[in-house]
């Protein structure tokens, strides 16, 4: 294992994609305390960046690199609760589903699938337009809810797979129990895979967090990538172009979500001996 | 005996042929509710529909007449024939989902601990200029419409009922108009980018895709460098860029809407031409961050498939490059066909969101006026739509993969 991830370091493309990431988790962590207040009225109308401003105002004269900042932290945070809980969720039911067979396999195969015809944003808007007061964990649960069943699919696959090796047989006969085959066996064989899932799972929930901000219906508290973008677009900021203002959001989810994917891809590429350049 | 087959078979073509036509038409229909209501021509479209499904098989029993032959074109759709056995099994399918999502959809409010209607009541109330005798009138109007008096299974037939009858009262937000008028003449403008594009980047983005897994041309490789860049940006952030770009630096096109204010509705070329102006910057963000979505998984399967026994064989018996690259990307398009449904989901709800961006009339715009009047029946009518109209996607690509796939096709149109 340790092998692996040595492997994983010493490749360029790697260091350069985690560096990215790193740098805008800690812009996230860090930032929120050498920052103006976001919401404090701190200068003029849309002022272009300078270096009192390092991103200009806002149209009520606030700091935008201040509030985005807190943005990152926020977003960041429903992301990672997200993320995890659904992958959790995901390597329970896979799991499950892998060693139950028979009925319960069949059933739960008719949901996923139902699950994953289902347009997960109408089905957000829906229930979040009832929650008038939304904290920035009940929103993450939200999309934890409707963002498992793809990943507890391909889980359930993979563990299939696994289940046919010799070295399960192995345990098998030596007299363990599924639940042990499973926990000391199968997941450790599958580490790698069960990482690429979870780093997909926290992209897509950063993205489904800011699509349903922008709506108008992401958390109350807190302030999001997702609800700068609707402040933008209801004081059309773009039409009057405040570059300063909307263009940062979008580019920091670009460049996250972005470097994420990448970092799945070269994760696959040196991990996986078929793909692997020599 | 050989030559009566192949009359048949053509035959069949026909009415197929003709039916799609009739489908075509029947959509088109949808955009013009002063001609005919969207009740017609929504019957109009289902009877169509069906008869494409069931139309060639009628010649097929050409043999039987009169009700013999309605009776064993009944039996043929659960025992014999492997398009109708097909057709049936998705069709039961689907209509599972709609049943668990809408049912879903229903229960999730009341697993709340506050009742959900008293959420929406109270915070109608809070709305500056709200007097009690509105907010009492509006309580009375939910009541009839949600039932909230009764017990839970009374709600839920109310529930159904206002599925099926398409009932969910009059507009809080556009007070004299019915919910649902509003969400059908929202529904062509959204469909109007939806299928564009569904069907366009699925057309280029796996041409392209093809081409980077066998090429080694610089441009083509940037294209697709390009398509899976843009893929990783969220959409109406791309469209508020193209906004900025090209309506605010070059004024090439307008910022928002979809028509000028000053022209009527109508069918008049002016208008139309008017539309597409405005139609092309809302396209160009769905479509331009769209391709890269097939892309990727077009130019894998197709390396997956060069590597595979017939290529090399193929090669080996000195076919063609083209010939060979076409024997390959035959086969690596099936997979991509089964993604077309999780791509139509994602994509309503990325339309919903880039309709609400360039202010275009569609369902994306009613969603956000929606919400922010807590309009509750509207965004349940505008969630019944999505859904029908993602399930009714999925059933397309299952009969499309039907015809792609011989052993179901040759149910269809005769061996």
């Amino acid at each position: 294992m340790s092998s692996r991830v040595t492997l994983l370091l010493k490749n360029r493309k790697f260091q350069f994609l985690l560096g990215i990431v790193i740098v805008i988790i800690m812009l996230g962590i860090i930032g929120p305390f050498f920052t103006r207040d976001p919401l404090k009225i701190a200068g003029r109308i849309y002022e272009p960046p300078s270096s009192q401003f390092l991103l200009g105002t806002d149209m009520a004269g606030r700091d935008v690199f201040a509030q985005l900042c807190n943005a990152i932290r926020d977003s960041l945070m429903v992301g990672f609760i997200a993320g995890f809980s659904a992958a959790g969720i995901a390597i329970l039911t896979g799991a499950v589903l892998a060693y139950a067979g028979g009925v319960v396999d069949e059933g739960a195969n008719v949901t996923t699938n139902v699950f994953l015809v289902l347009p997960q944003l109408p089905i957000l808007i829906v229930i979040a337009s009832l929650l008038g007061k939304r904290s920035l964990i009940i929103v993450a649960i939200l999309i934890a809810l409707f963002n498992w069943p793809w990943m507890a699919r391909s889980i359930r696959s993979q563990i299939l797979s696994l289940k046919e090796r010799k070295f399960v047989d192995l345990a098998r006969i030596s007299g363990k129990s599924d639940f042990v085959i499973v926990v000391k066996e199968i997941l450790p064989n599958m580490l790698a895979y069960i990482f690429l899932v979870l780093i997909i799972s926290i992209s897509s929930a950063v993205v489904m967090e800011s699509s349903i901000s922008v709506i108008g219906l992401g958390p109350t508290e807190g302030f999001t990538l997702g609800k700068m973008l609707n402040l933008v677009l209801r004081h059309e900021a773009a039409q009057q172009g405040k570059w300063w203002y909307f263009i940062p959001p979008g580019l920091i989810l670009v460049i996250f979500t972005g470097s994420l994917l990448m970092i799945t891809a070269v994760i696959d590429n040196v991990l996986n001996p078929r793909t692997r350049e020599i | 005996m050989r030559q009566k087959f192949s009359t048949k078979k053509t035959g069949r073509r026909k009415v197929a042929v003709t039916m799609i036509g009739v489908l075509i038409l029947a959509l088109f229909l949808f955009f013009f509710p002063s001609v005919i209501s969207h009740q017609k021509s929504f019957a109009f479209f289902v009877l169509a529909f069906g008869a494409l499904l069931l139309g060639p098989q009628t010649i097929a029993r050409s043999e039987e007449t009169g009700i013999k032959k309605f009776l064993a074109l009944f039996r043929d759709l659960f025992t014999r024939n492997p398009f109708a056995r097909f057709i049936t099994r998705k069709v039961f399918f689907l209509l599972f989902t709609l049943f668990l999502s809408l049912t879903l959809v229903f229960i999730i409010p009341y697993l709340m601990p506050v009742n959900p209607l008293d959420i929406v009541m109270s915070r109608l109330a809070a709305r500056p200029g709200a007097t009690p005798l509105q907010i009492e009138t509006m309580y009375q109007r939910y009541n009839v419409l949600f039932g909230l008096d009764k017990p839970i299974i009374v709600q839920y037939g109310l529930f159904w009922k206002r599925v099926f009858t398409l009932n969910f009262g009059v507009s809080i937000s556009f007070y004299p108009n019915t919910t649902m008028s509003l969400v059908l003449y929202a529904l062509p403008w959204t469909l109007s980018l939806v299928i564009p594009i569904w069907i366009l980047t699925f057309i280029v983005g796996n041409t392209l895709g093809g081409w980077a897994a066998f090429s080694k041309n610089k441009f083509i490789h940037t294209l697709y460098t390009i398509a899976v860049c843009l893929n990783t940006s969220p959409y109406y952030w791309f469209g508020l860029i193209l906004v900025y770009i090209f309506a605010v630096k070059l004024r090439w096109f307008p910022s928002g809407g979809a028509y000028n204010s000053f022209l009527m509705v109508s069918l008049k070329p002016r208008f139309l031409l008017n539309v597409l102006y405005h139609y092309i910057l809302p396209f160009l963000s769905l479509f331009l961050t769209g391709v890269g979505n097939w892309c990727t998984g077009m130019r894998a399967m197709t390396i997956y498939e060069r590597q595979s026994d017939y290529i090399f064989y193929s090669k080996q018996l000195g076919f063609t490059e083209n010939k060979v690259r076409n024997y390959a990307q035959r086969n690596a398009i099936l997979p991509q066909v089964t993604g077309l449904p999780i791509v139509l989901s994602a994509l309503i709800g990325q339309t919903l969101l880039v309709e609400y961006v360039f202010g275009w009339p569609g369902l994306g715009t009613l969603t956000y006026q929606a919400v922010t009047a807590i309009d509750y029946p509207m965004i349940q009518a505008i969630f019944l739509i999505t859904v029908g109209l993602v399930l009714f996607g999925n059933f397309l690509v299952d009969i499309i993969y039907g015809f792609i796939d011989p052993r179901i096709r040759r149910g269809y149109v005769g061996g």
